[in-house]
């Protein structure tokens, strides 16, 4: 028994809802996969860590938000990859997303996205606020309306959760108002069953997915 | 006693070669079945003691049950010390290394040409060169003579339980001493109730553990009471017994609840420092792992856990170590560590 055991360490339930549905929207399944929701930043780094050095995994990803430095957070991945044993890892993340082998066929392959886009600064909700189709109206006045709110002081949320606020007033004007994000990717309009977001800005992060995790 | 800090090993039985640096004062060993927990912690023992290297292979032999029977000939004696080697087949060649590095360690070769009579001969060469060189014709009277010297290590296996009489006996040498107190203490934390203990000699003639409990007047039969709090004093015991020494355990606890074992590593802890005594314990269990780190996060005891991890594809066996910290995060997230 030599099957490839596949794991995906996730920051939040949000985020393994989302993936899943991804996936699931392009028709894609792998064997002996699995998403992990570590419910939270530094235990899915941990978790990262250990998952590596359990040697019971043979592709690990971890999908992170860059949040607010990027670089940082590159950083602290690197780190421990050669803490790990790894060699030749950039200094700088790739945009379509990093995988990284083990030349030794030693330690696992293991592959990084930092939400967004690997370039940005933010998180998940900024990655589905790309998926939001242009010149959606809706969108435009809900990013007015959270400055507006930004401007006045009254934003319960900091600055930081911009991207969430945003996202989520706008999920609460759908047809089924408070969707939750990862169910809001397989959504599809009533009438002209249309799926309200477009996949299309996905594909970096699916092209990702897909070299990791495909046989 | 002098701390095992590290390990290195050359063709015995699995392992080609494998070095393990960082040793702990209680060291638990994972890896799957197979990997060769059992055969490290006989390395472990090995090394331990360089001085009665023949006891321990008759030692290990008998805890596998391979022990040659008192009419084995040669030719089986041959066989039998074959399986210590890598490759069983070609011991021509081979030689088995235990040592703590390359340099400090000793040597354990089968020759066929003795200088002396061209029988086959068990020769054992060690670090400051000195060689010795045991005729296997002479091994039948040197395994019959072997009794259990005065050593203070102890290899417990759940395979293998110790007698009853070897456990009076180290109770004979506690009792009433302050280290009496240390296994009451034990006990107690099992089962509040137990306030003595005695060996008495039961109808067959074999010592038996009795107990006394606070509510009852007559004493109890310390079998009648349960594994955990059985184990606990086979444990502690042995324990004692092991006072500056080392003691190895293979596949700890097996099958108790995690809280007892969680108990078991809290007695272990405490008397590996109190006693100086340097642990190596094995398991493939969950419930180990998880009750060991229970323990071992509120501890100040230098613990370390190493798995043995198989590479097929470079053919080769390797120590990985892991932190207390480390065991913790994969606990709580729920990663196979194992």
């Amino acid at each position: 028994m030599a099957h490839i055991q596949k794991l995906l360490i996730v920051e939040g339930i949000d985020d393994k809802y989302v993936i899943s549905r991804l996936l699931q929207r392009r028709k894609i399944t792998y064997q002996h996969f699995e998403i992990h929701d570590a419910n939270g930043v530094k235990p899915s780094l941990n978790t990262f860590s250990i998952a590596i050095k359990s040697g019971n995994y043979d592709v690990i990803g971890i999908v992170v938000d860059a949040d607010t430095d990027l670089l940082e957070r590159w950083q602290d991945l690197r780190n421990r990859l050669i803490k790990e044993g790894y060699q030749h890892i950039p200094q700088n993340p790739n945009i379509k997303g990093n995988i990284i082998t083990d030349p030794e066929e030693e330690l696992p392959t293991v592959g990084i996205w930092l939400m967004p886009n690997n370039q940005n600064t933010g998180m998940l909700e900024d990655f589905i606020r790309f998926l939001v189709p242009e010149g959606d109206e809706l969108l435009s006045i809900a990013k007015n309306k959270v400055n507006d709110i930004i401007k006045a002081g009254q934003n319960r949320f900091t600055q930081s959760h911009k991207s969430k606020a945003i996202i989520h007033t706008w999920l609460a004007w759908q047809e089924r108002p408070g969707t939750q994000l990862g169910k809001a990717i397989t959504y599809r309009f009533i009438k002209s069953q249309q799926y309200i977001l477009d996949d299309g800005k996905a594909s970096d992060f699916i092209n990702w997915l897909q070299t990791l995790f495909k046989e | 006693m002098k701390t095992i800090n590290s390990l290195y090993i050359k063709n015995y039985k699995l392992f080609k070669e494998l070095r393990i640096d960082n040793l702990a004062q209680v060291n638990l060993i994972i890896g799957k079945n197979n990997v060769g927990k059992t055969s490290l912690l006989e390395a472990m023992m090995l090394l331990s003691d360089n001085q009665n290297i023949v006891h321990n292979l008759f030692n290990i032999l008998c805890l596998r049950k391979l022990s040659p029977n008192a009419n084995s000939s040669t030719q089986q004696y041959l066989e039998i010390l074959r399986t210590f080697f890598h490759n069983q087949t070609n011991t021509c060649n081979e030689t088995i290394f235990i040592g703590a590095n390359e340099q400090q360690g000793y040597s354990i070769s089968l020759s066929h040409n003795n200088t002396i009579s061209r029988q086959s001969t068990l020769v054992i060469k060690q670090a400051d060169n000195t060689v010795e060189e045991i005729l296997l014709s002479d091994f039948q009277q040197i395994f019959n003579g072997i009794t259990n010297h005065e050593t203070h290590q102890a290899f417990v296996s759940t395979r293998n339980e110790e007698p009853e009489d070897f456990l009076s006996q180290i109770w004979g040498k506690v009792a009433l001493s302050e280290k009496e107190q240390y296994l009451i203490d034990g006990l107690k934390i099992i089962d509040d109730n137990i306030e003595k203990l005695v060996f008495i000699d039961d109808t067959a003639h074999t010592k038996k553990a009795i107990v006394k409990l606070r509510d009852t007047k007559q004493p109890v039969l310390l079998n009648t009471m349960g594994d955990g709090i059985n184990l606990m004093l086979r444990t502690l015991l042995t324990l004692v017994h092991c006072e500056n020494g080392y003691l190895f355990i293979d596949e700890f606890a097996t099958g108790l609840h995690w809280s007892v074992q969680a108990t078991l590593w809290k007695m272990i802890f405490q008397l590996s420092l109190k006693l100086n005594i340097q642990i190596f314990v094995t398991t493939h269990s969950l419930d180990t792992l998880y009750a060991f780190q229970e323990i071992a996060k509120h501890d100040d005891t230098n613990v370390a856990v190493i798995k043995l991890q198989k590479f097929p594809k470079k053919n080769k066996i390797k120590a990985i170590h892991f932190k207390t910290e480390d065991i913790m995060i994969a606990v709580e997230q729920n990663i196979e560590v194992r």
